[in-house]
């Protein structure tokens, strides 16, 4: 992964769902912001669903941002989001408070 | 489909009671460093079997302990422990608190812990003691320690789940969320994820799964205990999709099960990654140390087998069932001679009948041989104690055993056991010298105490021999004078001194110790041997040791027995107590100091006992010229009964007077003849003290 692009903030608002079926979409965004951002916000807020895949997806991205030096923090995050990451042993590695 | 495994449960404790016996005799041999390799492997897997028996059957307190003892013996059996006598005797009272643990479940009774405990801690305090380790560097930590966590504890406290799922678990549409939700609604759960197997973002595949996660679940009040195979149902659509553990989890660690290598370090989650889930999660707890009021506590008793169950060789049943097979032919034989019966076929019937009794002797005598189990069950314990005992006192004791597969009846063997033990203290106590003593008598300092079984007649013989310093004759004679017990001018025969300590209250003040010395004394065990209709006896040879001679019936249901009659009445004599039988001659008769009758046999003289004076029953005649002598020997002694007639011989089933009436002196029991009559059964022992008691009324001359 090449280091990022531009030193801005980026955001990343995730609609209800983020499972399986939605991973390979976020994967290509999140990867996208990694490249373009040194710093990241991500809103959960809207997260009604989130599965193993989702969490993971996200597991991954802040061990990259962690490598790459890149900020990231939540916006808001919503009780289904902390609740599942919560219950998958999640929540310090996602910066859940 | 749920199995109901309590049915099984007394299974596993009688197999734990074996395997016990396994880890003693083992570790014994490991003491005196007789053992190969294969008796470390044995005694491990010994705590291996009775380990994962007692997780099965909801034993945790005993899985939880041998789990600290297994650990233990896994770094012995690798060579990464020296095997040090610290070590051994800590194991071999571990073995004492396990057999405390199993009477406590036999019984259905919550255990003791307070010794558990207490041995347990010394374990943890010697596995975590790197002295006796002999490791190479590059074994990690965690191996050092078996599971790498510290058992402190012994009940179950919920269960750790390990969950690996396959990497297209995911792509089935199963979802990890969902599973640690309904998880986490069985009790409170702690997750910790592992996030090192997660490849580089770029190379993820975000379908796929990367993540393995351990899970503690552990019971809360609200939710009772959770159920191993609740949790399995919720990983059940996903068994082939994942590797999963759910193992025990015990107050203070782990584990039940085997645990696997561990992981490499760079593999170990990081603690800062491990999170909980739940509010109401609390630290583990440590393991309370007494029992709450409420719990029923098990008694300290002594383990009782009686009414237990018994293993016996197929042979023996092979046997039995032959016996049957001829008995049931014989029996049809006898049906169709009974349906075409004519005159000329009565030959035929009493061979018949003959066969009959042929196959129900031997029937009997092969059901008997059921019961019957080498006594080494009973010898069995004698190292252990030889071993400890020699320990307290100093003194170097060899404990040599031979005949250990003399067979002799369960019930017998249970009842012996107390007196044995009280006279190999006594041995250990009192014959053997210290090894300086020995020394000084031009002895070995290695004392010996032989145990020999072996069948002699109808009876087993035990005896307990030792090369110590034998029995102090004038000290027992001083002492029996002080008692009053002989006068100061007897002239007592040295077999007569000897015997003195196995009369009541008889002791000298030195011997008592807390090895012996205190609770059931000389007497106790004789008292005891001959309930079990045995005898104890005792030779010494001053400076080279002492004897112990026990003879014991081989079965306590059945005895052969000779048919008397006196009067009207008839009673059976034990075969086993009749020398011989003869007719009176009036010329060998005399009389001692005109009250006691004796009749000259050969070269000696014996009592005679009119049965019809000591039972009080009307004789046909009191002439001895026309009865008969019945020669029997009881209590280290002869004597001759005086009978009116020998009826048949036969084989009794002994029926317990004490249990249907009371106990009688000078019967030992009853049994129902063939004709439906009752007859007692003669205590000859008994017998002959009840006639010394009674003042002759009359002698021969007025016959």
């Amino acid at each position: 992964m090449s280091e990022p692009a531009e030193n801005t903030e980026g955001l990343v608002t995730f609609d209800d769902t983020l499972d399986i079926t939605m991973a390979a979409t976020y994967f290509e965004k999140l990867t996208e912001m990694l490249n373009q951002h040194k710093s990241i916000v991500l809103d959960g807020e809207g997260i009604e669903r989130i599965d193993g895949a989702g969490l993971q997806l996200l597991v991954g991205f802040f061990k990259a941002a962690e490598s790459l030096h890149v900020t990231i923090k939540w916006q808001a995050c919503s009780d289904v989001l902390k609740k599942s990451a919560k219950l998958s042993g999640l929540t310090v590695c996602l910066e859940i408070k | 489909m749920s199995i109901d495994l309590s049915q099984f449960k007394q299974t596993f404790i009688e197999e734990s009671d074996e395997g016990l016996d396994v880890l003693e005799s083992g570790l014994l041999a490991l003491d005196s460093g007789t053992a190969d390799d294969e008796v470390i492997h044995a005694v491990f897997r010994a705590a291996h079997s009775i380990k994962g028996g007692a997780g099965t059957f909801g034993l945790n307190e005993i899985a939880s302990f041998t789990h600290v003892m297994e650990t233990l013996l896994d770094e012995m059996r690798d060579g990464r422990r020296a095997i040090s006598k610290e070590g051994v005797n800590l194991l071999l009272n571990s073995v004492d608190v396990l057999r405390e643990l199993m009477d406590a479940a036999r019984d259905d009774v919550a255990p003791e812990m307070s010794r558990a405990n207490e041995v347990q801690a010394q374990l943890d305090v010697l596995l975590a003691n790197n002295d006796g380790q002999v490791q190479s560097a590059d074994v990690s930590d965690e191996e050092q320690t078996g599971s790498g966590v510290s058992n402190s504890g012994s009940e179950q406290k919920g269960w750790i789940v390990k969950f690996r799922p396959h990497e297209h678990m995911l792509r089935t549409g199963n979802d990890t969320v969902r599973m640690f939700k309904e998880l986490s609604s069985l009790g409170d759960m702690e997750n910790s994820a592992d996030l090192t197997t997660l490849p580089e973002f770029t190379l993820m595949d975000p379908e796929l799964s990367y993540l393995s996660w351990t899970i503690t679940l552990k019971n809360n009040e609200e939710q009772g205990d959770i159920d191993k195979a609740t949790i399995e149902e919720i990983f059940e659509w996903v068994e082939d999709d994942c590797d999963l553990t759910i193992e025990p989890l015990f107050e203070g660690g782990l584990v039940e099960t085997e645990i696997e290598p561990s992981e490499p370090v760079e593999n170990v989650i990081p603690v800062a990654e491990a999170a909980t889930i739940s509010d109401n999660v609390k630290p583990i707890e440590e393991p309370p140390v007494e029992n709450t009021s409420t719990e029923r506590v098990s008694p300290k008793k002594k383990k009782s087998s009686e009414g237990g169950s018994i293993r016996v060789g197929t042979n023996k049943v092979d046997t039995l069932i032959n016996m049957v097979g001829e008995l049931v032919i014989t029996q049809s034989m006898l049906s169709q001679m009974g349906d075409e019966f004519s005159m000329d076929k009565l030959e035929g019937l009493r061979e018949g009948l003959a066969q009959l009794e042929r196959n129900t002797r031997e029937l009997q005598e092969s059901v008997m041989r059921i019961r019957m189990l080498p006594i080494s069950f009973s010898f069995q314990r004698f190292p252990r104690l030889v071993h400890d005992l020699s320990q307290k006192m100093d003194k170097k004791i060899e404990l040599k055993m031979t005949g250990e597969q003399t067979e002799l009846d369960k019930t017998v063997m249970e009842k012996i056991g107390d007196p044995l033990v009280h006279l190999v203290r006594n041995s250990l106590d009192h014959g053997i010298e210290s090894p300086e003593i020995r020394l000084a008598a031009g002895k070995s300092e290695m004392g010996t105490i032989n145990l020999n079984a072996y069948h002699q007649g109808g009876f087993i013989i035990i005896e307990i021999v030792d090369d110590g310093a034998g029995l102090p004759k004038d000290k027992l004679l001083k002492k029996a004078i002080e008692k009053g017990l002989v006068s100061p001018n007897e002239n007592l025969p040295d077999e007569k001194i000897y015997d003195l300590i196995f009369h009541p209250g008889f002791s000298t003040a030195d011997q008592v110790s807390d090895i012996s010395g205190r609770g059931v004394g000389m007497d106790v065990v004789r008292k005891n041997i001959k309930e079990l209709g045995g005898n104890v006896d005792v030779t010494t040879n001053p400076g080279k040791g002492t004897k112990f001679t026990i003879r014991l019936p081989l079965t306590l249901a059945i005895l052969d027995g000779q048919l008397i009659r006196v009067g009207s009445e008839t009673y059976i004599i034990p075969l086993v107590s009749i020398i011989e039988s003869l007719e009176i001659q009036t010329e060998n008769i005399n009389s001692i100091a005109g009250t006691t009758e004796v009749y000259k046999m050969r070269d000696e003289y014996i009592p005679l006992v009119r049965l019809y004076e000591v039972f009080d029953v009307k004789p046909e005649t009191t002439r001895l010229q026309d009865c008969l002598l019945v020669v029997v020997e009881g209590d280290g002694g002869k004597a001759g009964i005086v009978v009116d007639d020998l009826l048949s011989q036969q084989q009794v089933v002994i029926k317990s007077l004490e249990t249907n009436y009371r106990r009688l002196d000078g019967i030992s029991g009853a049994t129902i003849l063939g004709d439906g009559t009752v007859a007692l059964i003669l205590d000859m022992s008994g017998l002959l003290a009840m006639a010394k008691e009674i003042e002759p009324v009359r002698s021969y001359a007025n016959a």
